[in-house]
């Protein structure tokens, strides 16, 4: 049978944790629920206040019930808390006990915030939040997360302020064709338009320095073909993920492994050798490594100390690398066969096993010393944004150093303006939802 | 009694057109004026059009109206402004004979069936039921009718101010309309003070142009009409002199006597269009002010002093005044004056003009809270046009924000509401790049020819005329510039590199190149008369697409409709933003989203509820 409730239910507290486990119900039934499956001596329902007394279905456990009235509850609509013991049986036993009863559902992710979205109770933004902080598995993200929206409204201000008065210029330039004032327009509206190009850039980068937050790290492996990339990819997820042969050229196309590692999630991706000449396929497979490199957090960059001739020993790294190099770590494998002393970065063997902590630990040192304290983006749709409103404002400038028209310069900064409005007030839509939920979590 | 299907009170530029309007889809009108000799009077400047304004006027003429046709007959100046900058943003504007003006107008008024202007003053609009029944005339006489178009501009409660003195009236001399006034408050209209004001007019003899810069039309003449007169213009200058800091002195020291600032005046004036009194006040530290000598028709020697209004006593106008270079020995024929006026609230209004509360009741022009001669006759038009319709009983004729600046004001007269006399900008539309003037006839015409103000040859005129514009542009502009232009372009324009200019089109492309330009060059083969509009398409390329992608976004909030009753006591939406989602009814999400105060958050609460049945 199809439950229709429009009342749901879920296990608030993530799961496998001691201590209190809570069930979170809300809608229209929340206090019949209560009535039906809470004994306690005098349940009045009053608004906020927490009842002693046992929870009595398919099992039978003490604790309290708290009763959040409509519309003064985190969702906006009448809600009912059981605090019980937090066995992951006696909860999941509610949970069957009130789905069965037909008086709710069990809801879908994220479905109590979007209720508190439907409701009112909070905006889009801190939907986006709450969504992040509970899908922060350690308290270290969490942390960072306090108060970014805040910080995001008043960028976002400021900078739509600072766009509004450049295009005041032009406008004037327009509407009074006759009077002698508006003249050099451009000239006031240029610098503005460069100090905020700049700002978004910066608000990008520091976002780029800590979405692994967010969203996990990516670390690509690449390097000359046969210097064991595979094999380190192996080395990294305990088992053969990769195909490693002799033969280079082996692996083709990107394979990836996940691992959490110091409470970062992290994405390891194994690429295709990179070689002067090349083939037709390989030349696709080059084309796919190259936008995993743009993707990446970080690249682990392998050198093969046999495939580096003795007389010159260099660690450069090939042509087309110079805009990764902030994000490069040189790593030396295969240390078991030839060690070379003055090679600064790490070193490992990949076959052997050796030194892979290490560099884990480098790795995760390499983020978590970043000073992520100017980041105030929190979500990729925010990043988009704002990387959106960048491209805008450098056509602007792109479109100015030619022939202007002021019209079509005013076009472009309010389409600009607008863009950028959309990112804290932006009216939200399914496709926006879909967006912000697709990856919530179940009982917020 | 008498019977009438529409009523309109007041022949200024709204009621003319509305009149107008619901004339020619068949309606019998009345159109009412206090004085039979001055109907389509232009009380202050003598000229239409200019930035925003010059837009309207094509719009109106697209959709069928008057007003291009009427400047168009008797314009004694014309000139395209802004020519240095892109389509969208340039925009005609005419010195007008006022005299000749309010002649044209009356006799195309006299001339059209169905329509009666008559001399008489509204007394009281009767309403039975919530709607219509007719007007009672202050001659005692009452008519019958189902439509109503109030049009009062000035008119209603009219109070002129010049210095310390002050008099009802509607125009210099004019009797207002006062009990009508007390009748609208009866029926539930909430009134606000506006206020505007107007300059001298001066004896064209007392003038020395000679030590003025003198402003000539364009040759030829840019007129406002898809289909303009065959006519020759002589046309006349305009005078361009300088305020200077002796002119400004006398105004301070006697700025307390400008009834603006002794606190004699309390209505709220154009921000837009300030006194030469306020201009001083705002920017103290400019040493000069534009003064433009305008003629006021060629069968007087009246000029309109633009850049001065006032409302300064006469003796101080005549002080100050003869401080300007070209005036020292200035004859004002008319003071200045300011005056208030009173208008009703727009957020009262559908969409269609018409009273959300009082069926049959439509407003239009001033009275809705504008100012200027072009945002009156367009809603004048529009009102008219949705009169009938409603008549006829179909839908009303809404413009959206990207197809007519009328739709733009209109929008914002609804949903925003005012708080100063409003005045069209260009700035206003956030679609500007759509909305150039040279193609007010592709976007609108079809509406005007559905609704039955353009005439099917006319139409037909339109369609052809943008089929041989789309066949120029795919055939001729993807051609070389050898092929399309003379040696003599080379020779002249040497310093365009043909390397970068492959074809015609990368040639148009550049703002410092216009048809104008090289039309000289244009072999015989590839000319054509819609260059401009040719220009348009290829200077706007990538741009409009843009816009039009922008537009899209927008009608996808528009396609939540929300309805008439909607219910918005939504848990979520602040009581400010109830009541103002109340007082304006928005029909849709993105109305809604553009009413002042309204957030973001509120919108995406009302889309939740709208569509939470759905989920
Ligand atoms: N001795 C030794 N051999 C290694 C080490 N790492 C990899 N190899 C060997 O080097 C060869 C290539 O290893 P892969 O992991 O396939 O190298 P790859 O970089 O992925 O090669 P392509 O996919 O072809 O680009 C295999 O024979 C590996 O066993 C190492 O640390 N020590
Ligand atoms: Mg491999």
């Amino acid at each position: 049978m199809k439950n229709e409730s429009d009342t749901i239910v879920a296990i608030a507290t993530p799961p496998g944790r001691g201590g209190v486990g809570i069930v979170r119900v809300s809608g229209s039934n929340s206090r019949l629920i209560g009535e039906k499956f809470f004994k306690a001596k005098s349940l009045s329902f009053e608004h906020g206040k927490m009842f002693f007394g046992k929870y009595s279905g398919s099992v039978e456990d003490t604790g309290y019930l708290v009763f959040f009235k409509s519309p003064f509850s985190y969702t906006g609509e009448d809600t009912v808390e059981f605090h019980l013991h937090g066995s992951p049986f006696i909860l999941k036993s509610v949970i069957s006990d009130i789905v069965e009863s037909g008086l709710a559902r069990l809801a879908g992710p994220g479905e109590f915030t979007k209720r508190a979205l439907f409701n009112g109770k909070v905006n889009l933004i801190e939907a986006e939040a709450i969504n992040t902080v509970i899908s922060a598995e350690n308290s270290y993200q969490a942390k960072v997360l306090s108060s970014l929206s805040g910080k995001l409204s008043d960028y976002i201000l400021s900078l739509k302020s600072k766009l509004v008065s450049s295009i005041a210029f032009l406008e004037a330039q327009i509407e009074y064709p006759e009077e002698e004032e508006t003249e050099n327009a451009l000239n006031d509206t240029i610098p503005l338009v460069e100090e905020s190009v700049n700002s978004l850039k910066k608000a990008l980068n520091y976002y780029e320095k800590s979405r692994f937050l967010f969203r996990g790290v990516k670390v690509v492996i690449a390097g000359n073909p046969n210097v064991g990339k595979s094999s380190l990819l192996n080395a990294i997820a305990g088992f053969e993920r990769a195909i490693v042969t002799d033969i280079p050229g082996t692996t083709t196309d990107s394979i990836e492994v996940e691992i959490e590692f110091d409470g970062i999630n992290f994405v390891f991706v194994d690429t295709a050798g990179i070689r002067k000449s090349e083939g037709k396929i390989e030349k696709l497979g080059i084309e796919k490594t190259y936008k995993q490199l743009e993707e990446a957090d970080l690249i682990l960059y392998l050198f093969d100390p046999l495939q580096l001739s003795a007389e010159k020993e260099n660690f450069n790294l090939p042509e087309g690398f110079d805009k990764f190099t902030d994000k490069v770590l040189k790593v030396l494998n295969k240390v078991d066969l030839k060690d070379i002393p003055y090679f600064e970065g790490i070193k490992i063997s990949a076959k052997e096993n050796r030194g892979i902590d290490g560099l884990l630990n480098k790795i995760g040192s390499y983020f978590k010393n970043r000073d992520i304290s100017e980041n105030f983006l929190f979500s990729d749709r925010q990043y988009f944004a704002l990387k959106e409103a960048l491209s805008i404002l450098e056509d602007f400038l792109d479109y100015a150093k030619g022939d202007f028209f002021p019209e079509v310069g005013a076009s472009f900064l309010s389409h600009a303006i607008e863009v950028l409005e959309g990112v804290v007030g932006e009216i939200t839509t399914d496709d926006i939802l879909d967006s912000v939920f697709g990856n919530f979590c179940l009982g917020k | 009694m008498v019977e009438f299907d529409v009523v309109v009170i007041g022949a200024g530029h709204a009621g003319c057109e509305a009149g107008y309007a619901t004339a020619k889809l068949g309606y019998k009108t009345c159109l009412l004026t206090i004085n039979l000799d001055v109907v389509g009077q232009m009380s202050c400047n003598p000229a239409i059009g200019g930035l925003a304004k010059g837009h309207i006027v094509r719009e109106i003429d697209a959709l069928g109206g008057l007003m291009a046709k009427i400047i168009d007959k008797t314009g004694i100046q014309f000139r395209v402004l802004n020519k240095s900058r892109g389509p969208a943003v340039q925009s005609p504007r005419a010195q007008a004979d006022k005299v000749m003006y309010r002649i044209e107008m009356r006799k195309t008024l006299e001339e059209t069936e169905n329509l009666f202007l008559i001399q008489d003053i509204a007394q009281e609009i009767v309403v039975k039921n919530a709607k219509v029944e007719g007007v009672m005339l202050e001659s005692g006489n009452f008519i019958k009718c189902q439509k109503v178009i109030v049009s009062t501009g000035t008119f209603l409660g009219g109070k002129i101010f010049i210095g310390d003195k002050c008099y009802p009236a509607g125009r210099t001399n004019e009797i207002p309309s006062l009990t009508l006034a007390d009748n609208l408050k009866d029926l539930g209209f909430k009134l606000t003070r506006f206020k505007t004001g107007t300059p001298a007019r001066v004896h064209r003899d007392s003038i020395d142009f000679s030590k003025m810069e003198r402003q000539d039309g364009d040759e030829p003449p840019f007129f406002f009409s898809f289909d303009p007169p065959e006519r020759k213009v002589e046309q006349v200058p305009c005078y361009l002199t300088y305020t200077n800091e002796k002119t400004h002195e006398i105004i301070f020291k006697n700025i307390h006597r400008s009834s603006l600032f002794s606190g004699l005046i309390q209505g709220v004036g154009p921000r837009y269009c300030p006194s030469i009194e306020d201009k001083l006040k705002k920017f103290p530290d400019r040493e000069r002010h534009q003064v433009f000598l305008e003629p006021e028709s060629r069968f007087t020697v009246e000029y309109y002093v633009n850049g001065v209004s006032t409302s300064l006593p006469v003796e101080v106008q005549y002080e100050y005044l003869r401080t300007i270079k070209g005036l020292e020995n200035v004859e004002i024929l008319r003071p200045g004056y300011a005056i208030e006026y009173f208008s009703i609230d727009p957020l009262t209004l559908k969409v269609s003009l018409e009273s959300k509360e009082i069926e049959g009741l439509y407003f239009a022009g001033q009275i809705n809270g504008t100012s200027g001669y072009e945002e009156a006759a367009g809603q004048g038009l529009i009102a008219g046009i949705n009169a009938a319709l409603s008549l006829r009983g179909e839908e009303p004729v809404v413009l959206g924000r990207d197809q007519a600046y009328i739709g733009v004001m209109i929008d914002d007269l609804i949903t925003k509401g005012v708080d100063e006399p409003y005045r069209m900008f260009t700035s206003r539309s956030e679609y500007r790049l759509l909305l150039d003037h040279y193609t007010a006839d592709k976007r609108l015409m079809p509406i005007g020819h559905r609704v039955g103000l353009v005439s099917d040859e006319r139409y037909a005129k339109m369609l052809k005329k943008y089929e041989t514009i789309e066949k120029y542009c795919k055939e001729v502009l993807p051609l070389s510039l050898k092929k399309v232009l003379t040696e003599g372009f080379f020779k002249v324009f040497s310093e365009i590199d043909k390397g970068k200019t492959p074809t015609f089109e990368k040639l148009l492309k550049r703002p410092d190149i216009s048809f104008e330009k090289i039309k000289p060059y244009l072999k015989e083969d590839y000319n054509t008369s819609y260059f401009i509009e040719v220009e348009t398409t290829v200077k706007y390329k990538g741009y409009v697409d843009r816009e039009l992608k922008r537009v899209k976004k927008t009608k996808n909030l528009e396609k939540i409709k929300i309805p008439e009753n909607f219910n918005y006591n939504i848990s979520g939406l602040s009581r400010e933003v109830r009541e103002k989602l109340e007082r304006v009814k928005p029909q849709n999400l993105a109305q809604a989203s553009r009413i002042p105060g309204v957030t973001p958050a509120s919108i995406s609460i009302i889309y939740l509820a709208l569509t939470k049945k759905k989920r």
